[in-house]
């Protein structure tokens, strides 16, 4: 759970906060899982829900989309993609938490936990197309960075 | 190694679904204490109203009982009054009767002269015992009729006589010498308000004294606002605005206080106009960042606000971080018709509705921008100076003597005037529900 935490937050304080009202959640929460088999998956939504919720509070500095620009799917065909598998979790987090916010949360919400482009348009109150391209800067943001480390 | 993009995505979904960092000890405590101040919160807004409703209450009912202990003391003070000469002991401007507000009517006698004597009517009075008090009242009838003065030294046995003599003497007292024109009334009277009872008129307690009354009251009142969105207006407001309002604003208090001035149209029906301050408060927390709206002016009239259609929406605009107090402080003239119905000797039902002119004359805090979702200032520029509100309220009445009444009632109130301009794209409204205290004199 503290992974997610870490994740949508830039550090390791906010990370904690989200932590500890997560279990807050959790405890006052927990009458309302029916399954008992599917808590693992129960607490990391609860806790993806609260930092997205974090983030949204505390998260400063406007974000603007250049439209003219926006990504398609096509243009994102690269020639050489990035090996992760050789780096820590720590040191993909730590270039993860370098990109900029919209950036970081997009990556984190559609590529790691799964959300479609239609929940996190509606969680940013923004449209689809926008998340997409989002999305699309933050993968080459992220294969830009891996490569300079390559380098 | 794939070369899609998804790869990356698969490979940090790989990555970091098992990834578990270690977690920080200890934080079991700090979250306990979190939610424990959580919790500290809600109840102090909760318990904040509560106080405030009885710290009133008790307030009031603080002020008016010293009365009735100081009747007490002072029957226990001159407990033989048999031994004295009542009416040469009692002067007009006794400090006994001066000093005590309960005893309105002493004050009346007090006031009204003593011209002159009869010795006839006097002889009269000393004739009858303490058993045959009734008789005096026709006495007596005779003697005010006739402004004449009479003396009722050894009349009355104080010490002897029945509490129901008393009383019925009260009665008497009430019924023959409530606000007419007399001229002549002994002085002697003050003493039977000084006796250890507690005066209460056996008439019925909705029937006043004079058809004036003066009344204060204080209400303690739960508010909040209601938006809605003008008609035909919908393209000027924010698409998340009322979703954005419900989340981040607050019921707070409606503290309220008035004074009226009521007039009886008969012992059921009274009219009432008055002066009042209103205040409404009410919380606004907001921290998001939305969409930002695109307008076009041309070919549009802007709305009061000076706002224009919006036709799209684009990226997200500013992070809106705010938390405080919205207090809105008018100027109010009640005007009100109310009801009360005498349920036994000291309670009542009362009702009241009134309509009340509100003129904003204090305003601070933020609110959003209905258009932009910005923080804007709430005042003048935006709020109308005059508002139109109604109020209900029905509740108990209790007589405290016979000319003063303390109330309970409960009350809800609404705003019809909205509180931003003419023509602005929101109506908001608002209302409020709580309780009242309030206190009456009837004048004399």
């Amino acid at each position: 759970m503290y992974g997610h935490c870490l994740r949508y937050s830039k550090n390791t304080e906010d990370a904690q906060d989200i932590l500890q009202e997560g279990f807050i959640k959790v405890f006052e929460k927990i009458h309302s899982l029916k399954e008992p088999s599917q808590l693992e998956g129960w607490m990391s939504r609860v806790f993806i829900n609260l930092a997205l919720s974090y983030w949204r509070k505390n998260h400063s500095g406007p974000t603007f989309v250049d439209i003219e620009n926006t990504e398609t799917a096509d243009d994102l065909n690269v020639e050489e993609d990035s090996n992760l598998q050789s780096y820590q979790p720590e040191e993909v987090l730590s270039w993860i938490n370098e990109l900029p916010d919209n950036q970081r949360m997009v990556l984190n919400m559609f590529a790691i936990d799964g959300l479609s482009h239609q929940e996190i348009a509606n969680f940013l109150n923004t449209t689809v197309s926008n998340t997409k391209s989002i999305l699309s800067r933050a993968r080459k943001s992220l294969r830009e960075r891996i490569k300079s480390k390559n380098q | 190694m794939e070369k899609s993009p998804l790869n990356i995505d698969q490979q940090l979904k790989g990555m970091f679904e098992t990834f578990e960092p270690a977690v920080p000890f200890q934080f079991e405590k700090v979250a306990a204490g979190l939610d424990a101040k959580k919790r500290g919160r809600r109840i102090i807004m909760l318990w904040s109203s509560v106080a405030a409703v009885v710290f009133t209450a008790v307030s009031g009912i603080i002020f008016l009982r010293p009365d009735t202990a100081k009747v007490n003391e002072i029957s226990k003070n001159q407990p033989n009054i048999e031994q004295s000469e009542i009416s040469s002991s009692i002067k007009p401007n006794d400090n006994l009767a001066s000093n005590d507000s309960r005893l309105v009517e002493k004050n009346q006698v007090n006031e009204l002269k003593v011209t002159e004597e009869t010795n006839s009517i006097s002889e009269e009075l000393n004739k009858p015992q303490v058993g045959t008090v009734y008789s005096l009242g026709g006495n007596i009838n005779s003697i005010s009729t006739s402004s004449r003065q009479y003396s009722l030294s050894n009349a009355i046995d104080a010490e002897n006589t029945p509490l129901e003599v008393v009383e019925n003497l009260n009665e008497w007292v009430y019924s023959d010498f409530s606000g007419k024109s007399i001229e002549t009334i002994p002085t002697s009277f003050g003493y039977f308000l000084q006796l250890p009872v507690r005066i209460h008129s056996p008439q019925k307690p909705n029937q006043p004294l004079s058809s004036w009354a003066f009344e204060v009251g204080y209400d303690q009142n739960q508010t909040a606002m209601a938006y809605q969105i003008s008609s035909g207006r919908e393209k000027y407001v924010h698409k998340n605005y009322i979703n954005r309002m419900k989340e981040g604003e607050f019921a707070l208090n409606a503290p309220q206080i008035q004074a009226a001035l009521k007039r009886y149209i008969n012992k059921n029906w009274f009219v009432s106009l008055g002066l009042g301050f209103a205040q409404t408060r009410t919380m606004q927390r907001f921290n998001f960042r939305d969409s930002i709206p695109v307008s076009v002016s041309q070919g549009f009239e802007a709305d009061a606000l000076g706002n224009f259609p919006i036709f799209g929406y684009l990226g997200l605009g500013q992070q809106i971080a705010y938390e405080g107090i919205q207090t809105v402080q008018m100027l109010s003239v009640p005007i009100s018709v109310g009801y009360q119905y005498p349920i036994n000797r000291f309670w009542s039902f009362s009702s009241e509705i009134s309509t009340r002119y509100n003129r904003l004359f204090a305003s601070q805090g933020k609110t959003l921008n209905y258009h932009d979702l910005s923080l804007l200032e709430t005042g003048n520029e935006i709020y109308r100076a005059g508002i139109w509100s109604g109020r209900l309220s029905a509740g108990a009445e209790y007589r405290l003597s016979r000319n003063q009444y303390l109330g309970l009632r409960l009350n809800t109130q609404g705003a019809f005037t909205p509180f931003y301009k003419k023509d602005a794209s929101i109506v908001n409204r608002g209302w409020s529900v709580g309780m009242s205290v309030f206190y009456t004199m009837k004048l004399f």
